[in-house]
């Protein structure tokens, strides 16, 4: 996700109505240009994606049917075009929800290491069960398939960030912060650094190089 | 040109076939769902799949393009396998109310299960429950039967234009839905109801009335539009239950518009079944007898150049053939069956014939489209250009009618005949892609010809043909686009006021005649006839005409005789009777050939055999059915300085559901026209649907 | 005797003269019989045994004519006769009728020239116009 997207910051209010009309924000109406910017004339309709995800960051968290109407509208596609896409992937919610995502990571690695206690924390924290938003409208709680963080199961995803290492205290924490509307320290909550051994390191105990390769922060 | 082999059978299909087309070139039956070959291929139902040499796993034929060299086995114990196990997973999820829906005996699935299906389902769990969506007054759903092969969708976008339905959600949720509460607004709709492999999609209308092989079926013409599409109208006893199209490659491919698949209810409603005389201001019901005395009476005792005929929209030609026998006998010149004021049928018959004829639409390459709104005017051939302007990139130019979304890219070049004459002397841009074209076509609607001016349109349409190249060797380009199915017919049979002075309908309508014989003729306005003016009215429907009339003979409609009916292109096709006439109500032809005996001209063509062989004599080009005699190209003389209108072109129909009588007296018509008066106020006011 | 021959089979007629034993009569003069005690059947194997009735003289046997606690008896739903344990009739039952074929009372459908002449819609209706 660019981080040139312009985002509401935290602390979120409630839920985002509904709206009859929708459009973008004269910030995002940049970030329109600049997104359709990317693609050729004759092939518009690739923009839908990043426009969608832009449109829902702007209206917190939802796709109102006034907002993929809009999108249809500014790439010249059928409606219908954009309602199958905003309801194929899993990360556009075309119905009311908080504003806050939070997801848990239940495949298989996950759920090996403890899953279901993280989504038991979560509605015990969030008062709401999968699929829900929290009683205040702020949170919305699902299960999500892999996130790619497996070496650091399991794993809690809050909007931009990644809570890994939790057990049941630890992602009620990390929740209860939220609620608070602190923002925890992301990434591993049991201290190791990154993806490294839970026990330490076990290799690479040497110094490292003076000069490290030029393409090292490339492909970071 | 790939060479494959099938089931050990070698053959040679054109490059760019699948292996679907292969293996039916040699005689394979391969069982499809999504598959249907006017469409797109989506390759989502996995039913066709076939075993091929080198391949770890069997292929889906209808995806996989032929090449050469293949070796492909369609009988083989893992193509079953495949098979059983597919239908397996589709019926997963299909319920079992075979014995409560409509396409039960007409479906793909109960087939395809019966031939290649497991016998048992070992599915346990629940089925999985989809919400019907409302997609309209025709078309209905039941969206647990679905199996997601998406031909609707190709369907509506590809051969309607109209991108109304989709696919949401994804994998085990995955439903065809519009998403959004409204009907869908293709003219062409119900053909959806057709593709549906499955009971998802029904007609809505025709729901629970009847079981498919309780019905008797007839093989007909559509009357609703001048295209003449195939029909085949389902009847279940003295009731017409459905219309289906059938196939014809040169007219409607396999589609049929909506106004002829569901105005037959219009059928059953405001029928005229027995005669009526108006005595003391009233219409009463009456005998045969009394009636044609009553009929005769006046029409004996009037100056024949004092007596009018008006020929309807849905005559067939062999009542066009005792009009115009009738019509000679009796002495009078006023005989019209243009009622709606067009001014074709003087000169050749190549001025008022689609000449390119339908099909040829798929070899033109620019459109000129003068006063007409072929979507509304004829839905199906519609469907041809949209096709057509998928093929190739192709400029279609518009005068007139402006404002309607034809589907396809529309150049508006302006509203009327300076126009058209600007283009002629090429003072518009589209002059240059027009003359570029190697086979431009010019479509010329009654719009354009039915005003004042006609002829002198006509004329310069015609010049616009001839100076652009639309007629060439092998090509006639200059097209007329009717929108009556009795309208060629009468043209071709002459049924207009001849050089001999007659009246047309609007100097009858004017007072120029005392009596007034309309023959199923409903589109006139007859609030200005004077009150002496004696009416006549043959027809099948008590419509516009009727409560005027003084005397009604009931006639028959469409479904309920033999008769001939001549599309736009002149392509003579018959419609059988399904039902019985209700009432008393006869064949028209009979009805005149009654009345000729009783005014004591007597025409002798006492059979069906003998009309049509008088009508093969009048007009032998309409002497073969399904036969096009092509009209040879002159231009006729000048109409002379007639002056211009300079009143822009407008499409003839306003209302595309309430075109005639029969749609004007059906239900489901008044539904489709309220919705869509609906639609567009809501569109007016600007209120977000 | 020949008369009542021709309305009674001779072996219904045989039957009931050597092995018969008269239960009862109803009001209509059917007289009802069961078989008399036959070798090792007991009181408990009532509905072993065998039951008729014989019509009276000069009326054509019609089992609808037997009544419904007579009826029931016969085909042993009842251990008992009428006679000795009458009819339970709940408040809501109707009185029997016997069969009313080919009689003035006979059932004719609503759409029948008979009945009220109105027949409901069937297929191949239409509505006729009026001016």
């Amino acid at each position: 996700m660019s981080s040139a997207v312009h985002i509401a910051t935290r602390p979120y209010g409630a839920m985002a109505p509904d709206v009859e009309t929708f459009a973008f924000s004269p910030e995002n109406q940049e970030e329109v240009a600049r997104i359709l910017a990317r693609y050729p004339a004759e092939r518009q309709q690739s923009a839908m994606l990043p426009l969608l995800l832009l449109a829902q960051e702007q209206h917190g968290g939802w796709l109102p049917q006034a907002a993929m109407d809009h999108v249809a509208e500014l790439l010249n596609v059928a409606k219908i075009r954009v309602y199958e896409v905003a309801t194929f992937y899993d990360m556009y919610n075309t119905r009311p929800v908080g504003p806050i995502q939070v997801r848990v990571c239940t495949t298989t690695p996950c759920w090996l290491c403890g899953s279901d206690d993280i989504v038991r924390a979560a509605k015990d924290e969030l008062e709401c069960d999968i699929g829900e938003s929290s009683p205040d409208g702020r949170f919305f709680l699902r299960e999500f398939e892999c996130l790619g963080a497996c070496a650091n199961a399991p794993v809690l995803w809050v909007d931009q960030d990644f809570y890994e290492d939790l057990d049941y205290e630890k992602a009620r924490a990390v929740l209860a912060a939220l609620k608070r509307g602190e923002t925890p320290k992301p990434g591993s909550q049991t201290g190791r650094q990154a993806s490294m051994p839970v026990g330490g390191k076990t290799t690479l105990f040497e110094t490292a190089p003076e000069s490290r390769p030029a393409n090292d922060e490339a492909g970071a | 040109m790939p060479k494959l082999t099938v089931d050990g059978v070698e053959v040679e299909v054109p490059v760019g076939s699948t292996v679907l087309q292969a293996c039916e070139a040699a005689g394979r039956e391969i069982p499809i769902f999504c598959f249907h070959p006017r469409l797109n291929i989506a390759g989502s139902c996995r039913m066709c799949l076939v075993e091929m040499e080198k391949s770890p796993k069997p292929v889906a034929s209808c995806a996989m393009p032929a090449a050469d060299g293949m070796v492909i086995k369609t009988d083989t114990p893992l193509v079953h396998k495949a098979r059983r196990g597919v239908l397996e997973f589709l019926l997963i999820n299909h319920p079992l109310d075979c014995p409560i829906c409509d396409q039960g005996g007409e479906c793909d699935l109960q087939d395809i299960t019966l031939f290649y299906g497991p016998d048992q389902s070992r599915y346990t769990e629940n089925k999985r429950p989809v919400v019907d969506k409302y997609l309209g007054p025709l078309v209905s759903t039941h969206m647990t039967r679905c199996i997601h092969c998406t031909r609707c969708i190709r369907f509506l976008d590809e051969v309607a234009g109209v991108e109304e339905l989709g696919a949401v959600q994804r994998g085990e949720h995955m439903e065809i839905t519009n998403w959004i509460e409204a009907s869908l607004t293709s003219e062409l709709q119900g053909n959806i109801i057709d593709l549906c492999p499955v009971g998802a999609l029904n007609s809505k209308p025709y729901e629970y009335k009847a079981r498919t092989w309780e019905l008797r079926k007839t093989e007909s013409i559509d009357v609703s539009d001048a295209v003449g599409s195939n029909i085949r109208v389902d009847a279940r006893g003295n009731e017409v239950m459905r219309i289906v199209p059938r196939l014809h490659e040169g007219i409607n491919e396999e589609w049929l518009s909506d106004k002829g698949r569901f105005l037959y209810d219009g059928l059953k409603k405001r029928r005229l079944d027995r005669p009526m005389v108006r005595r003391d201001g009233q219409l009463q019901p009456a005998d045969w007898r009394i009636a044609l005395d009553a009929a005769a009476a006046r029409l004996k005792g009037t100056a024949p150049e004092r007596i009018g005929f008006v020929i309807g929209d849905l005559v067939d030609a062999e009542t066009m053939v005792l009009v115009r026998e009738l019509a000679a006998r009796i002495g009078t010149p006023n005989v019209d069956c243009r009622q709606d004021g067009s001014r074709l049928g003087y000169g050749p018959r190549a001025s008022w014939l689609f000449n390119s004829t339908i099909e040829g639409i798929e070899r033109a390459d620019a459109f000129l489209l003068v006063g007409t709104n072929p979507r509304h005017e004829a839905a199906v051939l519609n469907a041809r250009i949209r096709k057509r302007s998928r093929q190739i990139p192709m400029p279609v130019g518009r005068i007139g009618a402006a404002g309607i979304d034809l589907t396809y890219e529309v150049q508006d070049l302006g509203a009327g005949v300076q126009t058209l004459s600007d283009l002629l002397a090429g003072g518009i841009g589209f002059a240059k892609e027009l003359r570029a074209a190697q086979n431009p076509m010019v479509i010329l609607g009654s719009g354009a010809t039915a005003r004042a001016d006609g002829l002198a349109v006509l004329d310069l349409a015609m010049r616009v043909a001839d100076e652009f190249g639309a007629i060439s060797e092998g090509w006639n380009g200059f097209n007329v686009l009717h929108h009556a199915a009795s309208r060629v017919a009468g043209l071709d049979l002459g049924l207009v006021p001849g050089q001999g002075g007659g009246l047309d309908v609007a100097g009858m309508l004017a007072g120029g005649v005392d009596v007034l014989f309309l023959i199923g003729a409903d589109e006139l306005d007859l609030s200005g006839l004077s009150p002496d003016v004696h009416v006549i009215y043959q027809g099948h429907h008590g419509d516009r005409s009727a409560p005027r009339a003084d005397v009604i003979l009931p006639g028959a409609a469409w479904t309920e005789k033999h008769g001939t009916y001549v599309n736009t292109e002149g392509r003579p096709q018959r419609a059988k009777l399904a039902v019985m006439p209700p009432g008393e109500a006869r064949e028209d032809w009979k009805i005149l050939r009654a009345l000729s005996d009783v005014l004591g001209v007597t025409v002798k063509l006492d059979t069906l055999g003998a009309v049509r062989a008088r009508l093969a004599e009048l007009a032998p080009f309409l002497a073969t059915p399904d036969v096009i005699v092509p009209a040879a190209w002159e231009r006729a003389a000048g109409p002379g300085d007639l002056g211009f209108d300079r009143a822009p072109f407008v499409s003839p129909i306003t209302e595309y559901y309430q075109t005639n009588a029969i749609a004007r007296a059906s239900g489901v018509m008044a539904e489709c026209t309220k919705l869509r008066l609906a639609e567009h106020s809501i569109k007016a006011t600007g209120t977000h649907g | 005797m020949l008369k009542w021959l021709s309305f009674n089979a001779l072996g219904t007629w045989l039957t009931t003269r050597f092995r018969g034993e008269l239960v009862g009569q109803d009001e209509l003069g059917n007289r009802y019989y069961r078989n008399k005690a036959v070798k090792g059947l007991n009181a408990a194997d009532w509905r072993a045994e065998r039951r008729w009735v014989v019509y009276p003289d000069g009326v054509e046997p019609e089992p609808t004519l037997v009544p419904p606690g007579w009826s029931g008896w016969l085909h042993k739903r009842f251990e008992h006769p009428p006679t000795v344990a009458p009819l339970q009739v709940k408040p809501w039952e109707k009185p029997a009728l016997p069969n009313l074929t080919g009689t003035p009372y006979a059932y004719v459908p609503p759409g029948s020239e008979r009945g009220r002449g109105q027949r409901d819609r069937a297929t191949g209706d239409y509505e006729a116009w009026t001016p």
